[in-house]
């Protein structure tokens, strides 16, 4: 069973991007409100780097809503980080309630879905969620030192460096959340972290299938779906998943493949990954063409592959999920 | 849906790693450094009057210290890349490791970061190098005894 849960008084009623250098100089640079020179962001290290970039996200997403930190009442997110420890220092100037959420890549929409349950269920009225990633955090969380001068795999992603936040209120607003649905942890004997696209694919199809059905709808149904960071490899066999099933999906685009430019820009390799990939161009890119009436639904799609480096060394499988939420424009 | 139809959907889509031209890089890039390495010997052995072993023993010296400043201004990792396997395995691979992991352990302090985190990667060369050494001198010893020539 796959739940899909329905909401009817969420509303997004603010966002803020915050990225590095090379997610500024990539197609979707202009709709990042904004971006540090430095993946460190001036800081002594890339996790202190990491929780600038998520506080200052959090700040702006907080002056574009005209909110203090008084009225927030909860904030939710999570990061790629050792026990997200960069969220962790990241809220502690907020003094404000505070829920951890790990979903690797597929943070951004898990922490959404928790927030809006709060909202929905009008425990709380206004809740900030971020998802935040950073390049040279997470190269040394789940890969080598980053001078290591080995060749990497054609089908190897590039972490993005960035935080997204969000706002969720009961206030209406431009934006609605219509549904999520929370996706369950998929085995498929995947064994290859360099190749982590061609996993989350799977995760991708059996949650938006099942999302689609349990919302009775068809991906025609949406204006855009738009998947996390299945990068170049990935949403190719994202798409022969579901023509196998006898559904054809003309209206995907996938974040990690529009993040950058994999012909200007160097060491790109498959395209972007990471919790930042769908945050930055989710919250900025698609934010934007909804509010400027280009596209109506949306169904965003975070995917994450769910291994530690510990898990990997040990040669086990490589846990994935992915989580789908419902966007639409409204009048 | 069934595994086996994904892995075959997975299998159609594999990307394929250009094998050819990046053995043909690592072997010019491995050659290259060959070349350089013997005209360490023959600088050290011919030149400057160094005895034969001091010579080999100087060379790596020479390799290891060029790669780890390299390193350091983020001028081997472009290199590394281009040649793979090249450098990766001679000593070139094994001073990067090195230094590399070093590099990155300057956040966590000199000791529980730069001091401990250097051997990371490099730690097994050096762990299979002195094991495999001494059970080598071991089965060797034993041969001698039993009068083989080596």
């Amino acid at each position: 069973m796959i739940s899909t849960f329905k909401f009817n008084n969420v509303f997004i009623i603010s966002s803020a991007t915050v990225s590095g250098p090379k997610e500024k100089e990539g197609p979707l640079g202009n709709y990042i409100d904004y971006s540090y020179d430095d993946v460190m962001a001036g800081t002594s290290s890339f996790e202190l780097g990491e929780s600038k970039m998520i506080t200052l996200a959090m700040q702006l997403a907080m002056q574009k809503a005209h909110l203090s930190n008084n009225e927030i009442d909860l904030i939710i997110g999570g990061d790629l980080t050792n026990q997200i420890s960069s969220s962790s220092e990241a809220v502690m100037n907020f003094k404000t309630s505070f829920i951890g959420v790990y979903g690797a890549c597929s943070t951004s929409m898990l922490s959404l879905i928790n927030s809006a349950i709060f909202i929905e269920s009008r425990l709380a009225n206004n809740v900030v969620s971020f998802a935040s990633s950073n390049y040279g955090s997470a190269e040394r969380q789940f890969r080598y030192p980053l001078e290591y001068g080995v060749k990497k795999k054609e089908t190897a992603t590039t972490t993005v460096s960035g935080s997204g936040a969000i706002i969720l209120s009961n206030i209406s607003s431009k934006i609605k959340v219509i549904s999520g649905t929370v996706g369950r942890v998929c085995n498929v004997e995947w064994q290859n972290p360099n190749d982590m696209g061609s996993a989350m694919a799977y995760a991708a199809f059996d949650t938006i299938l099942n999302h689609l059905k349990n919302e009775k709808m068809t991906p025609e149904d949406y204006d855009l779906i738009v998947t996390g960071d299945l990068s170049e490899v990935g949403s190719k066999v994202l798409l022969d998943l579901f023509n196998e099933y006898g559904i054809e999906i003309r209206n995907h685009v996938d974040a990690g493949n529009m993040i950058y430019d994999k012909n200007t820009q160097k060491d790109v390799y498959s395209g972007g990954s990471g919790c930042a990939c769908l945050s930055l161009v989710g919250y900025g890119y698609i934010f934007n063409m909804m509010i400027d009436k280009k596209i109506k639904d949306v169904l965003l799609v975070g995917t994450g592959c769910l291994h530690s480096k510990i898990s990997a060394a040990q040669k086990s499988v490589i846990p994935i999920i992915a989580h789908a939420v419902h966007l639409r424009r409204v009048e | 849906m069934r595994l086996e139809k994904y892995k075959k959907i997975v299998k159609n889509n594999e990307k394929k790693e250009k094998y050819l031209r990046n053995s043909l890089l690592a072997f010019l890039g491995g050659g290259t450094l060959g070349v350089i390495a013997q005209s360490l010997i023959d600088l050290y052995y011919n030149v400057l009057n160094f005895k034969k072993d001091e010579s080999f023993a100087l060379m790596s010296i020479t390799i290891v210290f060029i790669t780890s400043i390299l390193t350091l201004f983020g001028v081997y990792k472009k290199v590394g890349k281009i040649f793979g396997a090249g450098l990766f395995v001679p000593t070139t691979g094994f001073a990067n490791s090195l230094t590399s992991a070093s590099i990155e352990g300057r956040y966590e302090g000199f000791i529980l970061g730069v001091g401990s985190k250097a051997f990371s990667l490099a730690g097994s060369v050096i762990f299979y190098g002195i094991s495999f050494s001494i059970i080598f001198l071991i089965i060797s010893q034993i041969l001698i005894f039993f009068g083989v020539n080596i």
